[in-house]
């Protein structure tokens, strides 16, 4: 259903960086690179499912201010939970990549949103480069831990009520 | 604690770690300051908003690249915000955009 989509939103980021930086290209780019992200989410989630019909109305149910505060409180508890220690080190770089999906999704979500919706400013073209490539490092901290079981937590929360920040 | 006194206490708290965060790149070449600011995000979440302003008009993507890889990984460990209740936001500013 979704297919390449997060892959081929976050290429048309890097696309949009690659023409003249004017606003049109920059806001857009950093729109497409949040989507990209917000999609990879939503697809990794999704094909938990086997019913393409279940998918489909799966991934109409996220929303992105609660997939905001889940991942603001993925960060806290990941924060006071990565113990090198008590950890082996497979689990600890799958909670730190988890965490920079999670900081990196909330990050984007506001970039995208001042991209689309405030004018009041232009948009600095260092800072369309840094959206991007934000989104492009949380694809690959995404490969890194997607298997985890911290992951696979984050991505169940996304989907329902009971981890969002108090 | 009254929440007004707790508000204030949050505000120096957050205010130390911002400063711990700054002496982090306050060598940098690229970096002409950072600065902070709390503010209601776009769905009305009081937010900590990280600017970094660069000393450059138009630095080279692979400074960006570095400082926004950095300076994220240093939010993550030195502000730590969620613990605070606050999402933290990151952008980057030109010199010739801020206008200093």
């Amino acid at each position: 259903m979704v297919g390449e989509l997060p892959e081929e939103l976050l290429d048309q980021a890097k696309f949009l960086l690659s023409l003249p930086p004017n606003q049109a290209n920059l806001r857009r780019a950093v729109s497409a690179a949040y989507y990209g992200l917000f999609h990879l989410l939503v697809r990794a989630t999704v094909l938990k499912w086997s019913e393409p019909a279940h998918q489909a109305r799966i991934a109409r149910i996220f929303e992105h201010e609660r997939m905001k505060k889940v991942s603001g409180a993925t960060i806290k508890s990941m924060g006071t939970e990565i113990d090198v220690g008590d950890s082996n080190l497979i689990e600890v770089i799958s909670r730190t990549e988890l965490t920079k999906v999670a900081q990196s999704f909330i990050i984007l979500q506001q970039a995208r949103h001042d991209a689309d919706y405030n004018l009041e400013k232009p948009l600095d073209p260092a800072d369309a480069i840094a959206q991007v490539n934000r989104a492009n490092s949380a694809f690959v901290s995404w490969e890194m831990t997607h298997n985890s079981e911290v992951a696979k937590e984050y991505l169940f929360s996304l989907l329902f009520k009971e981890k969002e920040r108090s | 604690m009254s929440i007004l006194a707790s508000g204030l206490v949050q505000q120096d708290e957050i205010r130390e770690r911002v400063r711990q965060l700054q002496e982090l790149f306050v060598n940098d070449p690229e970096v002409a300051r950072i600065d902070h600011r709390l503010a209601e995000d776009w769905s009305g979440d009081y937010s900590l908003f990280i600017d970094v302003v660069l000393k450059r008009k138009t630095p080279p993507a692979a400074t960006v690249l570095r400082l926004s890889e950095q300076i994220a990984a240093a939010l993550l460990r030195v502000v730590r915000s969620e613990e605070l209740g606050l999402h933290s936001y990151l952008n980057f500013v030109s010199r010739r955009e801020n206008g200093r």
